[in-house]
């Protein structure tokens, strides 16, 4: 034993040099088979204005409300050249519509973020450089209405979410909540104008002050006892909200993990070095955290700019797969996550097993479903009903019989008796 | 095909750049001609920018300084006090004029320019499928099947710096959402077309310069998928129109023409390996055989007796049989032409509201020419890379009436043609023209409901 754990160190911080050095995306351990990456759009100008906002003509924001700036394009063209660096020997420098599907959210932002990476991580070369002056290149950005995206956007219309949603909205723990703070609501409510009853219209405010600041413009004096420090911890706990339970991430996140997990499954059914290489999602804070949310690693916080979350599949000398998530939220080098009941290499079956119950079947049918089956969901609590159910049919079954067998014994013992009196 | 313009369409340019009101980002040295210039060197020509002389008078501004002048001159050896006073006057007056003519002009092509609409074909491309017999197989196409090449960028890129030339000023050099919306087709070709017709349309200015080496900028462009498309791919499912095309196929017309061609598709399946029944066959064998051409690969012996001239005419038919009758104009020209004809009359009603200024559409052949028919052209149309059908709604009247201008290129380098539009006289007053198409712009619920689908 004592003699093992050197080794086994060992072996851990060898896997472990492996995860950091992105470069070396092939080696003796193991092969990049395919990477999911889901990212989140670049620097935005506030989507909208507090009624009392000092900021709220349009003129300080020239390209308009919710929109990319210049540093939210430089983000991603940096963010794309990261990718490029750490991609470099997997994913071949020119562009191919067989290596890479890009899709987006279909709002401004979200589509110009991807463009703006794409320019960092497909700059031209060699006979892909069609002008002269020019290094850049065109490439398709995939996208849908959001009315009828559930994957990206998770806008299309799903009654029985809607309806999960309200109740842990109305849950006695939210409640709690905003009695506790009510009268931070009461006091912005007062100075913003706007109507702040929750930690979600309270998230909406947070985030415009926090543009502002970002811009160094100067916030009105009645926020300084509240932003950023009280309003931070909150905003962030309500990126918790949107897949709170088990249902709620099933519902919302699960069409998105579901092709994450088809596109792994088709690079191992297809084996490695045919079908695609990368599959790029451009959407929100809010996909980001219920992402991470629904794969249970989520620490509270607001999705900064860019942040991304990597799903990578690696495929080992025994032809194992495995599945390594890591989620870079700075400039610093992205941390692994590790799923709870999985290493930070997760077996790909393993990982399949731990995240089956977030996966919807067929999602249509079940958003139209009002049939309560949580229970379902959950495979502890089928076990916990079974044996309880199983022990409370022993008990009861038990008791019957004891008391059976002590009428029994007494109608014998008086029978015998009686034949006895017969015979007397 | 009613031309009345051609050269001075493209010629006027204009710029916001420094604040100058000079003519500078001016046409590029491989077309001068297009400039139809007056004597003056910083005098915009009068017909500039307006259809080619379509009527509306920008020639009326009479040149006093030349008529006064004279006077001035005889008034000078009679009264001197008079003449000094009348000729400050006249300089002056001389001088506001001149001022007008040079400065006051500036934005007049543009003033009456009110939303500028865009349905463009892809750039160049490689063939979408391959003839059995070819001798130029997939591995011939490094891009893959169906894909934009860089030729075709560059198209796209130069059609984008063409635009810019005619309309930069009026959709402005800065890149606004609000002014300008993208709408492409789901292929891959028509998306990266898109993204290159941008980089030349919209390239950053000023504040949106964001990238110190690279002259681009993102512009988001949308799409739905295809299946849903009833705009630019137009393939969204419609049961009826499968019934009409399959009878428009068996219709004595085309019949006629499979008779009078027999001789042909027999030859060109024995020798392109696949059978070659129909007009749409003998497209497709056409378009590849074309796209090898315009590619320089060299084509089999067995291709010089029929390819291009036999084939030519058939592929235009070809494109034009899925707009066959008016039913399936409405289906499959109807949606992409209401939008716009909707935009053109959301704007003229409130140009406050509306701030759209540029709508491009990026799209295929087949959508060009399903607009083209369902607008009652009925000429065949070879529609080259990045041609282009573009609607102008102007001002007649400011504010109070308006006209709708369609322009044709047939590629991206080809010279614009003023068409007249069937049936509406002009100029064409948006209420008319309305009035005119309405028939066919079904809405999504008819679309629905005339297809035979749950609407």
């Amino acid at each position: 034993m004592t003699f093992l754990l050197p080794a086994l160190l060992l072996k851990i911080l060898f896997i472990y040099s492996i995860l950091i050095d992105g470069a070396s995306c092939e080696n003796e351990s193991g092969t990049l088979v395919l990477v999911n990456v889901v990212y989140r759009h670049g620097d935005r100008t506030p989507v909208s204005p507090y009624p009392t906002d000092p900021y709220r003509n349009v003129s300080f924001w020239p390209v308009g409300w919710g929109q990319l700036t210049n540093r939210g394009k430089e983000q991603h063209f940096e963010l794309g050249k990261w990718l490029r660096e750490r991609y470099d020997h997997f994913l071949p420098e020119e562009y191919s519509r067989d290596d890479i599907y890009i899709r987006s959210t279909d709002v401004d932002r979200t589509l110009m973020s991807a463009e703006s990476n794409l320019a960092g991580l497909y700059p031209p070369t060699g006979s892909q450089r069609w002008n002269p002056t020019l290094s850049w290149q065109p490439i398709p950005i995939h996208t849908t209405p959001e009315i009828d995206d559930m994957i990206l956007a998770g806008k299309k219309l799903c009654p029985r979410y809607n309806k999960a949603l309200e109740a842990v909205m109305n849950s006695v723990e939210m409640k709690e909540l905003n009695r506790k703070n009510k009268q931070l609501y009461e006091y912005l409510s007062k100075h913003s104008g706007a109507e702040i009853h929750d930690l979600v219209s309270l998230e909406y405010l947070y985030d415009t002050l926090h543009v502002e600041d970002l811009y160094n413009l100067t916030l009105p004096e009645w926020t300084q006892s509240v932003f950023p420090e009280k309003m931070a911890g909150l905003a962030a706990y309500s990126f918790t909200f949107q897949a709170f339970t088990p249902l709620l991430q099933r519902l919302k996140s699960g069409p998105l993990l579901k092709e994450l997990i088809s596109n792994m499954e088709k690079a191992i059914y297809e084996g490695s070095g045919i079908g695609k290489k990368m599959y790029m999602y451009s959407a929100h804070d809010s996909t980001v955290a219920n992402l991470l949310m629904t794969l249970g690693v989520f620490d509270a916080h607001s999705p900064p700019y860019t942040a991304m979350i990597l799903m990578e599949l690696w495929k080992n000398a025994d032809e194992e797969y495995n599945v390594v998530i890591s989620y870079r939220n700075s400039s610093a080098d992205p941390s692994v996550l590790t799923l709870t009941g999985c290493r930070k290499v997760c077996p790909y079956e393993k990982f399949i097993a731990l995240t089956k119950t977030r996966v919807p079947g067929n999602w249509e049918e079940e958003c139209s479903v009002e049939v309560v089956y949580e229970f379902r969901l959950n495979s502890l609590s089928i076990i916990a009903l079974a044996l309880s159910g199983l022990l409370a049919v022993l008990l009861t079954s038990s008791i019957l019989f004891s008391i059976l067998y002590w009428r029994k014994k007494k109608s014998a013992s008086y029978y015998y008796h009686h034949v006895h009196t017969e015979e007397q | 095909m009613s031309a009345d313009a051609g050269g001075g369409e493209w010629g006027y340019v204009g710029s916001r750049e420094g604040g100058q009101p000079t003519y500078s980002w001016q046409e590029p040295a491989e077309k001068p001609r297009v400039a139809p210039a007056p004597e003056p060197a910083n005098m915009p020509a009068d017909a500039d920018g307006n259809g080619g002389g379509g009527g509306v008078g920008y020639g009326s501004t009479p040149t006093p300084p030349v008529a006064t002048s004279p006077s001035t001159m005889r008034c000078l050896r009679r009264r001197r006090c008079t003449v000094v006073t009348v000729g400050v006057l006249g300089a002056l007056i001389a001088l506001v004029l001149l001022a007008f003519l040079a400065f006051g002009k500036d934005a007049d092509p543009d003033d009456n320019l009110l939303l500028v609409s865009v349905i463009f074909r892809h750039g160049d491309r490689t063939p979408s499928d391959i003839y059995p017999t070819d001798p130029h197989q997939e591995d011939a196409w490094p891009e893959g099947l169906g894909a934009l090449t860089n030729e075709g960028k560059a198209q796209m890129f130069a059609l984008g710096e063409r635009l810019r030339r005619r309309y930069g000023r009026f959709v402005g050099a800065q890149y606004k959402p609000q002014t300008l919306r993208v709408d492409s087709s789901a292929a891959d070709r028509c998306l990266m077309s898109a993204g290159a017709l941008l980089a030349g349309l919209m390239p950053p200015e000023g504040e949106q310069r964001w990238h110190p080496d690279l002259a681009w900028q993102p512009i988001p462009v949308h799409y739905v998928a295809r299946e849903r498309d009833t705009k630019l791919a137009a393939k969204k499912p419609c049961p009826r129109y499968d019934e009409e095309l399959q009878k428009a196929y068996a219709s004595p017309e085309i019949q006629a023409l499979n008779e009078e061609n027999k001789d042909l598709y027999q030859y060109l399946t024995t020798h392109a390996g696949k059978p070659i029944s129909d007009i749409t066959a003998v497209e497709f064998l056409y378009n590849t055989l074309l796209i090898e051409k315009i590619h320089k690969l060299d084509l089999p012996e067995w291709t010089n007796s029929v390819f291009p001239d036999k084939m030519k005419q058939l592929a235009a038919k070809s494109l034009a049989i899925f707009t066959h009758n008016d039913f399936m104009k409405r289906i499959r020209g109807g949606p992409l032409l209401k939008e716009v004809v909707d935009h053109m009359s959301k704007k003229a009603e409130d140009t406050v509201k509306n701030e759209g200024r540029m709508h491009l559409f990026s799209a295929h052949d087949l959508t060009i020419v399903n607009v083209w028919r369902t607008l009652g052209f009925t000429e065949l149309l070879h529609v080259g890379y990045g041609a282009s059908l573009i609607f102008e709604l102007r001002w007649i009247e400011q504010g109070v009436n308006a006209e709708v201008k369609v322009l044709y290129l047939n590629s991206s380098s080809a010279e614009p043609i003023n068409l007249k539009i069937p049936g509406c006289s002009q100029p064409c007053v948006i209420g008319a023209f309305v009035n005119l198409i309405q028939h066919n712009l079904p809405t999504d619920t008819d679309w629905n409901k005339e297809c035979g689908l749950p609407s």
